[in-house]
């Protein structure tokens, strides 16, 4: 597990990562940390159990990063990208427990340290040493891979390299290596290329294969149900935040889709075709419209796009949207704007006008009535005397009629025999909730002759003092109806204006509880997607949390004992013994390299003797000598050690000469 | 079962084919090929496939490389007698390199013979982990690869080799298995002997106060054949130093006034003091290591420090009956440690055998030391034999006795035993 890498290697790949991923700013100081390690003469006394809490806190940064990726991975699919994200984050998240591993006395950790099953074992496994070193290099040259800039295969071919010379076995010569690791990265280099080509052109014969099979052409399908709102409307979790501009004093209904065709409780949009638009200005502008001349009115919303794909609510005659940084948008002739390739986040201000309409005038499927229901509505429309009424004439009479002697209400019963879900609402029961009221409303203003659409959205009218924006939560979810009145759509909502209170009594006691979180979510998401949203935020706040607690992890360590530290390259002369300074140990060396190393317990002249070069006169002398310097009290005068050194430089020479002619002993 | 043992056996023969064969650079590197592979399925996302591509290569090239070369090199072995369980043994090996290239970087392990544990030891489903464990227990060692010193062209090189025993009874060595680098130094080639030996492992033992036991000598029949010296027969033979136990009718009063120290008579041998070690080896429904820990008990008591004039029998249910003595010249302590070596657990015979080969030779011992698996009638009957026949008894259950114990029966566990023979006041 222990595995010293070359000064400067690992300083190299972090170098390496910053250039490739633009994390140049934390790579250098980083790098520099790591280099200054053997020139710092300190090292903090870490017992076991204060190495065991910097993996703690390591793994706590972990968590932290693994749950910041899985809330952009809810809001942002795929799961891909997230995993790229957290791979390049490797080596920040792994720094704290190396550079602790450089700058303390234990100089590794134990892979003990690691689990905490592990913390208290004394097994041979716990007890193994573990360098973080090679791993944490591994890691760099992955995370190097995550950006496609041109250059990683020579950049990763240079740092093996120079790591596979160092770490290169003693009976192989450097330029062997060299050749190996050259050879390798050129058949590598077409070899990726031929990969990558390969991968595109499985993905596209399977993607047509997988097309042609199993995914119909267009998967949109504009549907709703009556019945089932109830359960999604009782949730009090805020979806929408919306600041107005000046002058509009609200409330607002927000819409998402509308429907043209009616049939045995479900709505459908028929004929809906989608329109790509374009963006205009700096690519986050979007014209629904021309501008209006007057009464255009601002609203910001924000909004969060799961998967970074779904419908806007916007007011009815909204003519521009701003700030929206989505890859495409697209709009169908009933006025469902549909975004994708967006950020899990959206913040976007919308211009709109009570005269503008962009939806498709009316067609015969907005007069059209569902068979079942037909002889009911014609009926009540009969009493109601809605025949040849004008639109406003006949809306103020339906809207009289379902307000006088209808009310809202959460409960579903059962329909009547003999009757559908909405002929019982009319009939029997005659409370509903806002789904009946809109279906009510529009197929009566049909059988009056009145063209009318089903619209559903979110009615947005409760105020946050807390963040000073209007909310709308998920129980807020509404539907009405759209009338066509004066040669454009208007909103007609039928229902009883109490249905907010209904609603909001049916709110969990833990809604404060539940707003804050989502607020502190909110917050949250706004600072992550602050670059697309293209919002100017404070981070002051993160800072300021992430700075204390650095200076709490930096005082503990400061507080810590710190001892000197002696470096490996420059080793104190505690061990020094009488005659170490001997020329003699040349001539071991020597011969240690190429005879092996003298076996532990065997005598120097025995080995020398045994090796072949001991029996010389010459050889007998020098040892003499050695062990005189070595051994005698009195030492060795200054002449005789002038000789011995003599006569070793004499040695090794011809000794270098007996190699140059490839003698062996 | 057996299939699925057959799959962990291939498991793990093909997990330490790789340790061995990769370096530790080679390792960190192949986990960061596994990684590359992982992150760089998706080759529009990222380049990570080009580091993949990379070190496949330098594994692919690595491969290559190791296989050219021969290594001429060959090693003895010399082992000494004994081995103990859990403790380092270092032993010489004498290597020859008869090439013309010095060999650096060199490692050795010593290869063991398999022995597959049975699946009757291993319970009914065991996990991977657990028949890992059983297969290098039963196999005696969990050697490492060690490195050797720089060896010199065309010479012999004397290096020592480490291991630690895991068991008791005899290893089977199988060959020796050198490693060499290839010139990238990400994998290793394996070279293998073929090296057979064979070294007896003794039992663990812990320290045990010595024997004394307060009665004395009891008739031995046949025992001036049994033992070459000294009893208390009517024949005068000589005197000695008084010995705690020595009845004071033996003093010499003439030589105690001389030398003033109690000196005692010595008579012709027939009344002498005999002591028993009982190993209870009767193991139905003990588990392996409450064994172990009974024999490694058995072990501890038998090398305790007593008179060189005291007989120890050690008693045992083996495939029959066993005695086996030690003392007085009849045999020596590490014949006995031998022997427990050896000792297997019977879980088939009568535990009737046991009591005969107790009321066999109850009369013969002055004192018995009993280690006993369990605490059950049987082995109550067995003490009471013993005490009748006035034989002074301690008893040591290793535990948990499946049965309240009587007072002054002595309980340890596997984990308490080294604890409780220190403590043991014979």
């Amino acid at each position: 597990m222990t595995l010293t890498l070359p000064p400067g290697l690992l300083a190299a790949a972090l170098l390496f990562w910053g250039w490739r991923t633009g994390l140049w700013l934390p790579a250098l100081p980083m790098a520099l940390l790591l280099e200054l390690a053997p020139r710092i003469t300190w090292r903090w006394a870490l017992d076991d159990n204060a190495l065991a809490r910097v993996i703690d806190l390591s793994a706590l940064l972990w968590v932290g990063a693994l749950i910041m990726l899985f809330t952009r991975y809810l809001n942002q699919p795929p799961l891909a990208t997230h995993l790229y994200t957290l791979l390049r984050w490797i080596p920040l998240l792994l720094f704290l427990p190396l550079a602790i591993q450089r700058y303390c006395t234990a100089g590794a950790f134990r892979v003990g340290h690691l689990f905490y099953l592990l913390r208290r074992s004394k097994s041979v496994l716990a007890q193994q040493a573990l360098q973080l070193d090679a791993p944490y290099f591994v890691c760099c040259l992955l995370a190097a891979g995550v950006t496609m800039q041109p250059g990683f295969l020579l950049g990763i071919g240079l740092l093996l390299l120079w790591l596979l010379l160092a770490a290169r076995p003693r009976r192989h010569r450097w330029p062997l290596t060299l050749t190996l690791v050259v050879v390798a990265a050129l058949v590598a280099w077409p070899l990726s290329a031929g990969l990558h080509r390969f991968q595109l052109a499985l993905e596209d014969t399977f993607s047509e294969w997988f097309e042609d099979w199993f995914i119909e052409v267009d998967p949109y399908r504009a549907r709703t149900a009556l019945g089932d709102i109830g359960e999604l409307k009782l949730s009090g979790r805020i979806v929408l935040r919306l600041k107005p501009g000046p002058g509009d004093p609200g409330p607002w209904l927000l819409r998402d889709a509308a429907y043209n065709s009616y049939f045995d409780g479900v709505w459908q949009a028929k004929n809906t075709r989608f329109t790509d638009l374009k963006s205009t200005g700096d690519g986050r502008e979007w014209r629904l419209l021309m501008a209006p001349e007057r009464q255009s009115r601002q609203l910001a919303i924000s909004l969060e796009l799961r998967r970074g794909t779904g419908m806007l609510p916007v007011p009815l005659g909204a003519w521009q949207l701003d700030r929206l940084p989505v890859g495409e948008l697209q709009i169908s002739n009933l006025g469902a704007i549909k975004a994708s390739e967006g950020p899990g986040l959206l913040d976007y201000g919308v211009e709109y006008s009570p005269v503008a309409d962009r939806d498709a005038p009316p067609a015969e499927l907005d007069l059209a009535l569902p068979r079942r229901e037909q002889a009911t509505l014609q009926r009540l429309a009969a009493e109601l005397d809605l025949a040849n009424q004008p639109p406003a004439v006949a809306a103020a009479r339906v809207h009289a009629f379902l307000l006088g002697q209808f009310r809202y209400s959460l409960d579903l019963p059962a329909p009547a025999a003999r009757l559908t879900a909405l002929e019982t609402f009319l009939l029997q029961t005659r409370a509903g909730h806002c789904e009946y009221f809109a279906t009510a409303a529009a197929l009566l203003l049909r059988a009056a002759g009145i063209p009318a659409r089903y619209a559903t959205g979110f009615s947005v009218s409760e105020y946050r003092a807390l963040e000073g924006v209007y909310v709308a939560r998920r129980r807020h979810a509404h539907a009405w109806t759209l009338i066509w009145r004066d040669g454009r759509w208007q909103d007609f909502d039928a229902t009883p204006p109490d249905w907010t209170r209904v609603e909001d009594e049916q709110s969990a006691w833990w809604q404060s509880i539940d707003d804050l979180w989502v607020w502190l979510n909110h917050q949250f998401n706004r600072w992550r997607w602050q670059e697309t949203t293209g919002e100017e935020s404070d981070n002051r706040g993160w800072w300021g949390v992430s700075g204390g607690l650095a200076a709490v992890l930096f005082w503990r360590l400061l507080r810590r004992r710190r001892v000197r530290h002696r470096s490996a390259a420059k080793p104190v002369a505690a061990t020094i013994w009488p005659g170490a300074e001997s020329p003699f140990y040349q001539i071991v060396v020597a011969l240690t390299t190429r005879a092996g190393s003298r076996p532990p317990g065997e005598g120097l002249e025995h080995w020398l003797r045994r090796i072949g070069v001991g029996e010389t006169a010459e050889m007998k002398a020098m040892i003499g000598w050695h062990q005189r310097w070595r051994f005698d009290p009195a030492g060795l005068s200054a002449p005789e050690q002038h000789r011995l050194a003599e006569t070793v430089a004499g040695w090794l020479t011809v000794h270098a000469t007996q190699r140059r002619g490839k003698r062996f002993y | 079962m057996s299939r699925l043992l057959r799959v962990y056996r291939r498991v793990n023969r093909i997990s330490r084919g790789v340790r061995q064969r990769l370096t530790p650079l080679g390792g960190w590197l192949a986990g960061g090929w596994i990684a590359a592979g992982a992150f760089g399925i998706n080759t529009r996302e990222g380049m990570t496939y080009q580091l993949f591509v990379l070190l496949t290569v330098l594994f692919a090239a690595a491969l290559l490389a190791g296989r050219f070369g021969q290594l001429p090199v060959t090693a003895t072995r010399l082992l000494p007698r004994f081995a103990t369980v859990g403790q380092p043994l270092r032993y010489r090996l004498h290597i020859a390199n008869r090439g013309r290239r010095a060999q650096a970087d060199l490692l050795a392990f010593d290869e063991l013979r398999d022995a597959p544990p049975a699946p009757a030891n291993l319970g009914r489903l065991p996990t991977y982990r657990q028949w890992s464990r059983w297969s290098a227990w039963a196999r005696g060692v969990n050697n490492l690869l060690q490195p050797l010193p720089i060896l010199p062209p065309n010479a012999n090189t004397d290096t020592e080799l480490n291991l630690t025993p895991l068991r008791r009874g005899w290893l089977e060595f199988a060959a020796l298995r050198f490693a060499r680098p290839e010139p990238l130094g990400l994998l290793r080639r394996p070279f293998r002997q073929p090296l057979p030996d064979r070294l007896l492992v003794l039992p663990r033992r812990y320290p045990v106060p010595p024997l004394h036991f307060h009665d004395g000598r009891r008739y031995q029949r046949g025992g001036v054949n049994l033992a070459q010296s000294v009893g208390e027969e009517d024949e005068f033979v000589g005197l000695r130093d008084y010995r705690p136990g020595d009845p004071p009718c033996r003093i010499h009063w003439r030589s105690f006034a001389k030398r003033g120290e109690p000196v005692v008579k010595e008579f012709q041998d027939e009344f002498f003091v005999r002591y028993g070690l009982l190993l209870d080896s009767f193991a139905a429904g003990v588990n392996e290591a409450r064994f172990e820990a009974a024999v490694s008990a058995a072990a501890s008591i038998a090398t305790v420090e007593r008179s060189p004039e005291v007989l120890l029998d050690l008693l045992f249910v083996g495939d029959r009956a066993y005695r086996f003595t030690a003392g007085r010249g009849l045999g020596q302590t590490e014949q006995l440690l031998e022997i427990l070596a050896c000792v297997t657990p019977r879980r088939d015979q009568p535990f009737a055998q046991w009591l005969g080969l107790a009321a066999g030779h109850a009369a013969e011992l002055s004192a018995c030391v009993c280690i006993l698996l369990d605490w059950d009638e049987q082995r109550r009957q067995l003490l009471n034999l013993l005490r009748r026949q006035g034989v002074e008894t301690v008893a040591l259950v290793i535990g948990p006795p499946s049965a309240p114990l009587e007072p002054g029966i002595r309980v340890a566990t596997v984990e308490t035993l080294a604890l409780e023979l220190a403590r043991l006041r014979l």
